[in-house]
């Protein structure tokens, strides 16, 4: 690649401050489901953490369990536990699960 | 000079990377570090630039310190 060219300055801008935490509806389910499997001495409780692992690295809000499936260790019946509970959080009148920007 | 309450601090804009001349196992390496697995290559290439786009948007410059005399 170009290596003589000397690199610009970079542009300096206000960068719009994003929530801490993309999903933190899924996040809090997963730590639940986590905890709940490691009570019961399960081995799920490895799956529950690998994909709170992935979860945690993605920035964007996933709007369904189905979503997820982009994301690394989310399979088929997790994405549908999480769309189950989804679900029932939304009837029981809770909100939505991303965090809208300001 | 007093920097304006509830106002993030100006920071170096990083241009978004040529994620459309990538390689797929690049494309993939960057993928990992947000968590996401290997997809189609095109698939790829739109998660990433959604992925910059969300991370990097940037609030309009206000009149009042931004323009100089």
């Amino acid at each position: 690649m170009a290596s003589s060219a000397p690199a610009p300055a970079p542009r300096l801008g206000r960068k719009r401050p994003l929530p801490a935490c993309a999903n933190p509806l899924f996040v809090r389910w997963l730590q639940e489901w986590r905890d709940e499997a490691a009570g019961q001495g399960r081995r799920a409780r490895f799956v529950y953490q690998k994909a709170l692992r992935s979860l945690l690295r993605y920035p964007l809000p996933l709007r369904s369990g189905k979503e997820a499936k982009i994301l690394q260790h989310f399979g088929d019946t997790l994405c549908r536990m999480l769309d189950q509970r989804l679900e029932q959080h939304l009837a029981s009148g809770g909100g939505k699960p991303v965090s809208e920007l300001p | 000079s007093a920097q304006k309450i509830n106002r993030p601090p100006k920071v170096p804009i990083t241009p978004m990377p040529s994620y459309s001349i990538m390689e797929t196992p690049e494309l993939k390496k960057e993928l990992d570090r947000f968590g996401v697995r290997p997809l189609p290559k095109r698939q790829m290439v739109l998660k990433l630039k959604e992925i910059f786009q969300y991370t990097h948007q940037i609030l309009p410059s206000d009149s009042e310190d931004e323009i100089q005399a």
